[in-house]
């Protein structure tokens, strides 16, 4: 079973852990995801690799606390042994040379960002980095981000560090200043439905990673369902990456809707109109 | 017009012999298994009942190859264990056989001119409960040394792993899910197998020497090639039909729209967060379009939720692709059935949730000689739900076809194999299961899986 190594808080319900998986840390490229059980008869978890060492056969992952899984996996002291980890699975990327490159996240995107911006860096492009969040507490990995970038834009929303402003502003402003070959963005349904309409009025190339909800990760369950080309494919199997152009954003906004619903506890979308229907027949 | 009672009144009788179950206020509170099985003085009755003939049609035949008059012939004897062994001279998991099985030896036995229902699965079942040895030591002492790698564990992977340890190969089953099982593990509910018979089943094919690997998926980590240079000889595929196909129905898109996959692997792997999540998210009124088994299975698991179910099918209740218990039960425990309806569309209003299905009332109509099923003319209706489940036939996983660009596939679907040594268009890898059959029952894959362990051991002993 896979070993915790070490574990960090970087923000506000954000954290690190580093885990002993052999396997993985050998075979692991980028664009690939894993799935995580913390412990038995609990949901597993899909995380994209932040960072890999095959030398010490170590991965880290980062993820934010949100449901009963995540706060699970964050509550494992180290140690501790989870109940499996399965991987990587998705299709492999492999990053070209474009340019200049933008790579735009928000949030606790910030981690799946960070191989792409170092493998792009990697591939001789002139990376810049933008990560946005609400707040200073929920901003991470900028030291990391420093370094893999050749220039890093940093905003939030509250204008407690640095400007103020969202990461759609700040890439508008960019698009002035530079020459943008390819923008590469993660984060929530709109911010990158955004990017897609602008950069595909500028003709500018952008790929983006979707975050559907996934049962089961192998092409099983059919939930991580997106609709590209006109097409219905699995985000597991084809994904998760995807040409933003061409990806359908209100489709994936009904599946991501889906899996935000029962996280935050609201109502039950249940059968009230059937009830109201069937005592106004009985009168 | 009540079609249900219209088209229910013509089909043929169907005998149930008593096989103790759990109550009915008490099974629809819990997710424990249905069927209690016989007790031994029932069983060893039942056995006596049985007619010992030698008229060809009272030679019940099991696609296994179990001899069934023989083990039954143990069984009036009382002698449960020498019943177990000759049951395990053939079919390598008979708890799981017992259980799930589609029984078609259990159809064609006819005494005179009258058909006898006879209960062969329900007394398998019990041979294999009680059969089983209660210690069970490590049967193999060599190994050749010829390897061979099984991709998945599904019922396909384990009867060949079973077939090939007793062959005394060195064979290594790898599976992608943390556990082992399958289809097995993920696609059934503990109402109909429970976890602990499978996990016995598996261990006693560990005890014949198999190795057993999870959270491997091979073609990702790692390759085929990798495995070939790693000394295994011949890579046996078994890897099952498990995708869901998207079909072109409109209203797919909606937000309460599930596949059956999704609903079962759920309900087995996070029972607890299934019980919360899907309570909300089903609504109070669950629609299943399919005639497969997992269409009934989802359906007895909705019910367990207290939600109204109704399964709907365009053909008529004898084409539901079920064993006649399980159908029992179902009805037993209230799932509605709608048969000759073929769902058109899903309705949506405007916030994105599901309002009902459309549905158009079939009929069988004379077409050039043949009663082909129509269309009745304005018989559309709108049938209410909250949410839609959707329990189709699968396909093959889109990752073989990328991992494996050579492969050649049938037009139906299935992976093509020599008819004769059973390998697949590429050497040294063979095929078995569902990918190969096409089917959805467990019994057809476990057929083909044995047979493709024969053509392996014949494959391995000639070279």
């Amino acid at each position: 079973m896979p070993k915790i190594v070490n574990k960090l808080i970087l923000g506000k319900n954000i954290k690190r852990i580093d885990i002993e998986a052999p396997q993985i840390a050998a075979n692991f490229h980028l664009g690939q995801f894993l799935m995580v059980c913390p412990e038995k008869g609990s949901e597993w978890i899909p995380l994209a690799i932040a960072d890999a060492d095959p030398r010490r056969n170590i991965i880290s992952v980062i993820f934010k606390e949100k449901g009963p899984a995540t706060r699970c996996l964050g509550a494992l002291p180290i140690h501790e042994e989870i109940f499996s980890i399965s991987g990587p699975f998705g299709r492999i990327n492999s990053p070209k040379q474009f340019g200049v490159v933008v790579c735009v996240a928000t949030d606790v995107y910030a981690a799946q960002i960070l191989p792409i911006c170092k493998a792009y860096s990697r591939a001789e492009n002139k990376v810049i980095g933008i990560i946005s969040a609400k707040t200073k507490t929920e901003l991470i990995l900028e030291p990391q981000m420093r370094i893999a970038c050749h220039k890093l834009l940093l905003s939030t929303e509250d204008g407690s560090y640095q400007r103020r402003g969202n990461a759609f502003g700040m890439l508008k402003k960019l698009f002035d200043e530079e020459n943008v070959n390819l923008v590469y963005s993660i984060g929530d349904t709109e911010m990158m439905r955004e990017i897609a309409v602008m950069t595909k009025e500028r003709n500018i190339p952008n790929l983006i990673q979707v975050q559907t909800m996934m049962v089961c990760g192998r092409g099983i369950c059919g939930s991580c369902r997106v609709k590209v080309k006109q097409q219905v494919v699995l985000s597991c199997e084809e994904g998760p990456e995807f040409d933003g152009h061409q990806m359908d954003f209100d489709y994936l906004k009904h599946r991501m809707e889906r899996s935000c619903h029962h996280q935050e506890g609201a109502e039950p979308m249940a059968g009230a109109p059937w009830i109201f229907k069937r005592f106004m027949e009985e009168d | 017009m009540d079609f249900q009672a219209f088209y229910g009144r013509g089909l043929k009788e169907m005998k149930v012999k008593f096989v103790p179950t759990q109550s009915l206020t008490k099974r629809l509170k819990n997710f424990y298994e249905v069927e209690l099985g016989f007790s031994k003085k029932v069983a060893v009755d039942e056995a006596r009942k049985f007619p010992q003939s030698n008229l060809p049609s009272c030679q019940p035949k099991c696609p296994l190859g179990i001899n069934i008059l023989e083990f039954i012939r143990f069984l009036r004897e009382g002698d449960v264990g020498q019943a177990y062994k000759k049951i395990r001279e053939q079919n390598s998991l008979p708890a799981i056989c017992g259980r799930l099985c589609q029984a078609p030896c259990e159809e064609d036995f006819v005494i005179g001119n009258k058909k006898v229902p006879i209960e062969v699965r329900a007394l398998e079942r019990f041979v294999a409960d009680y059969g089983r040895p209660k210690m069970f030591g490590r049967e193999r002492l060599t190994c050749a040394k010829k390897r061979v790698a099984i991709v998945g564990s599904g019922p396909a992977g384990l009867a060949a792993a079973a077939m090939l340890g007793k062959d005394l190969f060195c064979v290594t089953v790898f599976e992608s899910l943390p556990l082992l099982g399958g289809v097995l593990r993920y696609g059934i509910p503990d109402f109909r197998l429970p976890e602990s018979i499978l996990d016995a089943e598996i261990d006693q094919i560990r005890d014949l020497g198999v190795e057993l690997k999870t959270n491997v998926t091979i073609g990702l980590t790692p390759s085929f090639e990798q495995l070939f240079t790693e000394g295994f000889s011949v890579i046996l595929i078994a890897a099952g039909r498990s995708r869901p196909k998207f079909s072109g129905l409109p209203g797919l898109d909606a937000a309460g729209v599930f596949y059956a996959q999704e609903l079962l692997m759920a309900l087995k792997f996070f029972p607890d967060v299934f019980k919360k999540k899907f309570n909300e998210k089903l609504g109070q009124k669950v629609l299943i379009i399919g005639t497969q088994s997992a269409a009934l299975d989802c359906a007895r698991a909705c019910r367990r939720l207290g939600k109204r179910v109704e399964i709907v099918f365009p053909g008529t209740i004898e084409d539901l692709d079920v064993h006649r218990n399980e159908l029992k039960y179902g009805k037993e425990e209230g799932v509605e059935l709608q048969p000759m309806t073929k769902p058109v569309g899903i309705e949506v209003d405007d916030s994105g949730m599901i309002k009902g299905v459309r549905c158009k009332r079939m009929d069988f109509a004379e077409k050039n000689g043949e009663w082909v099923l129509t269309p009745v003319p304005d018989g559309e209706v709108e049938l209410q739900a909250d949410s839609v489940v959707i329990a189709d036939k699968n396909m093959v996983s889109s990752l073989i076809k990328r991992v494996l660009p050579d492969l050649k596939f049938n037009k139906d679907g299935t992976v093509w194999i020599d008819e004769r040594t059973g390998e697949t268009s590429i050497p040294r890898i063979f095929a078995a299961g569902d990918m190969v059959v096409g089917g959805e029952h467990i019994l057809d894959a476990m057929v083909s899986g044995k047979r493709a362990a024969e053509h392996i051991s014949g494959f391995l002993k000639e070279s």
